[in-house]
């Protein structure tokens, strides 16, 4: 019993420091710098960096 | 209900195997920490990018020549704002520029706010122009000149999700940049007050340029939705790997009631435990078990993701050609993280409970004499 | 009433088999309380066999075995589980020990039945380790112990329950002369405290000993003279 207690307190103490953790984390000021940065480049796309071989860009013909 | 007796008993029978229940402990951990891991970037990523398009435009409209994005002029604007239900067409500049140096596209982006000679630029693009000492300014190559920049910001690393490979520009930059005429456009932003119109407006822009791709909102929202869908690619690589140790550990599981541990089940039906009792011993074993390495695993997970930003796993999402310092916002789903644990627990405990059953009511007279 | 009562038992492996053989065959039995019985014959005489139906290892093919009156051939799961825990004390000829656990944690396994408080379940333990001189090795794991050792420590988890009835299948059979003689001491313990034992066994140490108060004889599963 006392293994399957300590366990218990152990995981209890481990998800009470997450939880601290998530409820401290201010996403608010992310969400209202995110917005901010949108609102004057509306379209905004996920920013990703993965290697293209090809000029998938764009081409500008004349 | 089982006697604390009883339960204590069980977690010393436990102990004794240690090993074998260790070598599940982990597996399943792992299990668990991969899928928690991979939710949690996906949800994360897919709440910030929800909130980076609620500016997003009614219709966003791109022209294509023989598949590849082409500039538009004036001429669209005045036609496309001609179309009832439109209250308002507004021309952008955006693109991409090769930095060769480093192998790497920047996004060029115009932005009507900023002065002329203004420039901001994201995270990744500082970095990658600091290896190359450009700390200050930069000198963008085009095929005509090359254009000096002086670094004025650096986007706020809270937007590094839509800003990373970003440089923001003054659209009449942005086209020198880009090597386009004064009037050329690349996108345009539809402003549609009806909604109910979005339909409509966006069938009559193709209908007039068909070679144009008119996307609107709620294919937009829709995209962000099934940016991480759970088929593709690398996903299918990430699950294989979790099905295969599952696997491995189910059949870890059922060796936990064969050769010597079919003995011991015979041990103690002969001391008076019954088939229940049996049943209630791997039962209670097995829990403690798989809860633990479930709780770990996501617990893991969350360290891994929200804590230290989910170094590795994170270039399977955003790409690592540009060092990507996004940091992840607490999400989570709890009705997939049940999920997970329904489809993993409930396979765990059953293939040591079903073979352990199938020994308790089996003769055990023969294998006590052995 | 006789404390166990055996109406023509019969036992038959490998039903409708061509292999099928009477293990045992039509057995009368009467024991009464606090007797100490031997069984006596070869290998294959179907001795084990009439301990595992007593000890309800076992259903029989047919017959009748009461134990304090009541049928114990025909009991359902949880019940004859019951009868194993709270009766019968089985010592076994290999000992059946659970490997990896000490001598205190496998004497515990019958007490993990029960809501004993602990200090009832020390106290217990303790008097069947005394009773099985085995007190001195409680902390050891069995895979370490003697032969003699890894007996005693079976006979203690065998009492521990204070059963009424006791159970040895040929409980000398991996023993030296000196540890079988310390059985026998055992078996005087039992005799004192009027316990009911029936011992499976060929060994002709058991012949000619005070605390024996009957021998039954074996041959091909039926009693002979």
């Amino acid at each position: 019993m006392r293994f399957l207690t300590g366990l218990g307190i152990a995981f209890f103490s481990l998800y009470l420091i997450l939880a601290v953790h998530a409820l401290s984390v201010s996403d608010k000021n992310k969400a209202k710098e995110i917005e901010a940065i949108s609102s004057h480049v509306k379209d905004a796309k996920l920013s990703v960096s993965f290697k293209s071989n090809e000029y998938q860009r764009f081409v500008y013909a004349k | 209900m089982r006697s604390k007796n009883f339960v204590e008993y069980a977690i010393l029978l436990l102990f004794k195997d240690k090993n074998d229940h260790l070598f599940s402990f982990l597996i399943f951990s792992f299990i668990v920490f991969i899928l928690s891991s991979t939710l949690f970037i996906s949800d994360s990523l897919q709440e910030d990018l929800l909130n980076s398009i609620k500016s997003q435009p009614e219709i966003v409209v791109e022209n294509t020549r023989a598949g590849r994005a082409y500039a538009m002029h004036d001429g669209f604007i005045y036609d496309i704002s001609k179309i009832t239900g439109v209250s308002n067409v507004e021309g952008i500049v955006d693109g991409y520029h090769y930095f060769a140096q480093k192998r790497l596209w920047f996004h060029i982006i115009g932005d009507a706010t900023l002065a002329k000679d203004e420039m901001i630029i994201g995270q990744g693009v500082k970095n990658a122009m600091a290896e190359l000492y450009y700390n200050e300014e930069f000198h963008f190559f085009t095929e005509e000149r090359m254009i000096r920049l002086k670094i004025n910001k650096i986007a706020p690393k809270s937007t590094t999700i839509i800003s990373n490979d970003a440089v923001y520009l003054h659209p009449n930059t942005a086209r020198a940049v880009l090597g386009m005429e004064m009037d050329e456009y690349s996108k345009l932003y539809v402003s549609v007050p009806n909604p109910n119109e979005v339909g409509n407006v966006s069938l009559k822009i193709v209908e007039i340029y068909p070679s144009a791709k008119a996307t609107t909102k709620e294919d937009a929202i829709s995209a962000v939705r099934h940016l991480y869908y759970y088929k593709g690619g690398i996903f299918m690589i990430l699950y294989v790997i979790a099905l295969v140790s599952f696997f491995i550990l189910l059949k870890n599981q059922i060796s936990l009631v064969y050769g010597e541990k079919k003995k011991e089940i015979a041990i103690l039906r002969s001391l008076g435990f019954c088939i229940k009792d049996i049943i209630a011993l791997k039962f209670i074993q097995n829990t403690v078990v798989s809860v633990s390495a479930y709780l770990l695993g996501v617990a893991m997970a969350y360290i891994y993701v929200f804590m230290f930003n989910a170094p590795y796993l994170r270039n399977i999402f955003l790409g690592s050609e540009l060092e990507n310092s996004i940091s992840f916002t607490p999400v989570i789903d709890v009705n997939l993280l049940f999920l997970i644990f329904l489809f993993g627990v409930v396979p765990f405990l059953a293939f040591v409970i079903l073979p352990a059953w199938k020994i308790a009511i089996s003769d055990m007279s023969e294998a006590v004499k052995s | 009433m006789s404390k166990i009562a055996i109406t023509n038992l019969n036992k038959l492996y490998n039903p409708n088999k061509p292999n099928a053989f009477y293990a045992l065959k039509n057995i009368n039995l009467s024991i009464e309380e606090a007797e100490v019985v031997i069984l006596k014959g070869v290998s294959g005489s179907g001795k084990s066999t009439l301990l595992s139906l007593i000890g309800g290892l076992a259903k029989p093919s047919s017959g009748e075995i009461l134990v304090n009156g009541q049928n114990i051939a025909k009991l359902p799961d949880i019940m004859s589980s019951s009868y194993r825990h709270k009766e019968i004390g089985f010592i076994f000829q290999s000992f059946n020990l659970l490997e990896g656990l000490s001598v205190y944690q496998n004497i515990l396994a019958p007490l993990s039945l029960t809501s004993l408080s602990k200090e009832a379940i020390n106290e217990k333990v303790s008097r069947a380790m005394s009773l099985a001189n085995i007190e001195h090795k409680q902390h050891q794991t069995v895979g370490s112990l003697s032969g003699g050792e890894r007996q005693r420590c079976a006979i203690a988890r065998a009492v521990v329950m204070e059963p009424e009835i006791i159970l040895a299948d040929e409980p000398t059979a991996n023993l030296d002369k000196e540890n079988s003689l310390m059985f026998i001491d055992i078996l005087k313990k039992f005799k004192a405290l009027h316990k009911t034992v029936i011992i499976a066994t060929h060994d002709t140490l058991f012949d000619d000993q005070n605390c024996i108060d009957r021998y039954v004889h074996m041959r091909d599963g039926e009693f002979v003279e």
